[in-house]
C-alpha cells in the first residue's frame, strides 16, 4: 500500500468532510440562517472561505495528506476565518484577551478555569425558561466536570447517568438554543 | 505554543462536551446533525467547484495543478454511475431508501412508510401503485432490450 503524505494523499470521504466542517461553522455561527459581520457570512459561507483557502494555497496549507487531518485543518482555518468576521464586525479588538477569544482562537488564551466558568454561567442563562431547563441546566454543568479529552459522550453519559443517545439529543437542543457567536458577542461586547 | 493550548484544554474538553466535537464525533452523529441543522446548498458540489476553478487557473497559467487539488477533484467529481462505488456506501443508499420519511408528504408512496393501520382501501392504493410501478419496469425492460 503506498504511503499516505501530501503529494500522494488518501481517499477522502468528502460527503462526511464536508458535513464535519459544517457542523463546526454552526457551532460559531448557530444556525443555517444566523450570520456574522453585519450579516455578509453564514455557516455555509464559511466553508466556502476555509476550502477556497485550501485550495489556493500551493502546498494545501501544509496538509499531511489524511483525511482526519484535512478535518482539523479546515476546522482550524475555518475558526480562523469566523474571529476575522467577528472582528471585522466590530465585535472582539484584534488584541482582544476576551473569554471568547480564547474559545475560537488559541493564541489569545484567558485563563482556562475561568472562561468554563464564564461559558458556563452564560449558557444556563440561556437556557433559563426552556421546557427542559433542568436537563438542559444538568448537561451544562457535567460538560464542565469531564476530565479526560476523547469518549467525551461517555463520560457525559456516565456523569449524568444517561445513555450516549440522550446526550446528543440534549446537544441538538442546545445547539437549537445557543452557539458560539451568541455566547461570545455577549461576553466580549461587554466584558472586553 | 505548547503552555498556550494546553491551558485551552479544559475549554475545549467543555466546548466538545456541550456543542460536540466535529473533528472526532463518529459519522453516524454527524449524519444525524446534519439531518436537523445542515443546509440545502450541496457542499461536496460546492468543493468540487472550487477545486476546478482552482485547477483551472493553475493550468491557464501552464503549471502543474497540486496534488490535494487534483486529489480533491477526482474524489469530489459527481459520479453517475454505481460501478466501482465501496460497499459501505452502497449499504448507505439502501439504508437510506429503507428509512422512514418522517417530513410532512403528499404523495401515497411516502406517506404508508407512517401508517400505523392500513385500510382495505389503504391496501387496494398501494397495491396499485406498485402494479403500476412493476407495469413502468417492465416497459423499461422491454425498450432496453430492443
Amino acid at each position: 500500500m503506498p504511503h499516505i503524505s501530501p503529494r500522494n494523499p488518501e481517499s477522502v470521504d468528502w460527503r462526511i468532510l464536508t458535513k464535519r466542517v459544517y457542523w463546526a461553522a454552526l457551532r460559531l455561527v448557530g444556525h443555517t440562517n444566523r450570520v456574522v459581520d453585519c450579516g455578509i457570512s453564514s455557516a455555509e459561507d464559511l466553508v466556502a472561505e476555509a476550502m477556497t483557502e485550501f485550495f489556493d494555497s500551493p502546498n494545501g496549507l501544509s496538509w499531511d495528506g489524511t483525511e482526519d487531518g484535512l478535518v482539523r485543518l479546515l476546522c482550524g482555518v475555518l475558526r480562523n476565518k469566523f474571529l476575522d468576521h467577528l472582528r471585522r464586525d466590530g465585535k472582539v479588538h484584534p488584541d482582544s484577551e476576551g473569554a471568547m477569544a480564547g474559545l475560537v482562537s488559541k493564541e489569545a488564551a484567558p485563563d482556562d478555569q475561568a472562561a468554563c466558568k464564564v461559558v458556563e454561567a452564560r449558557l444556563i442563562e440561556a437556557v433559563r425558561g426552556h421546557p427542559k431547563e433542568r436537563e438542559l441546566e444538568d448537561f451544562i454543568v457535567a460538560a464542565s466536570c469531564i476530565t479526560e479529552t476523547g469518549m467525551v459522550d461517555k463520560q457525559m453519559a456516565d456523569l449524568l447517568d444517561i445513555s450516549v443517545n440522550e446526550v446528543r439529543n440534549r446537544r441538538k437542543m442546545l445547539l437549537r438554543i445557543a452557539s458560539i457567536q451568541q455566547i461570545g458577542i455577549s461576553l466580549v461586547g461587554r466584558t472586553a | 505554543m505548547k503552555n498556550k493550548s494546553k491551558k485551552n484544554e479544559a475549554l475545549e474538553r467543555q466546548l466538545a462536551a456541550l456543542l460536540g466535537d466535529p473533528t472526532t464525533a463518529d459519522s453516524s452523529e454527524v449524519e444525524s446533525l446534519y439531518e436537523e441543522f445542515g443546509t440545502s446548498a450541496d457542499l461536496v458540489q460546492m468543493a468540487y467547484e472550487q477545486a476546478a476553478q482552482t485547477a483551472q487557473r493553475y493550468r491557464l497559467a501552464g503549471k502543474a495543478v497540486p496534488p490535494h487539488v487534483q486529489a480533491a477533484l477526482a474524489q469530489t467529481k459527481a459520479a453517475n454511475t454505481l460501478e466501482g462505488v465501496p460497499t459501505s456506501k452502497l449499504g448507505e443508499i439502501v439504508d437510506w431508501a429503507l428509512k422512514p420519511f418522517r417530513g410532512p408528504t403528499e404523495t401515497l408512496a411516502f406517506s404508508h412508510h407512517r401508517l400505523t393501520h392500513n385500510s382495505e382501501k389503504d391496501k387496494r392504493l398501494l397495491k396499485q401503485l406498485a402494479d403500476e410501478v412493476k407495469e413502468n419496469w417492465a416497459e423499461e425492460d422491454e425498450v432496453g432490450r430492443r
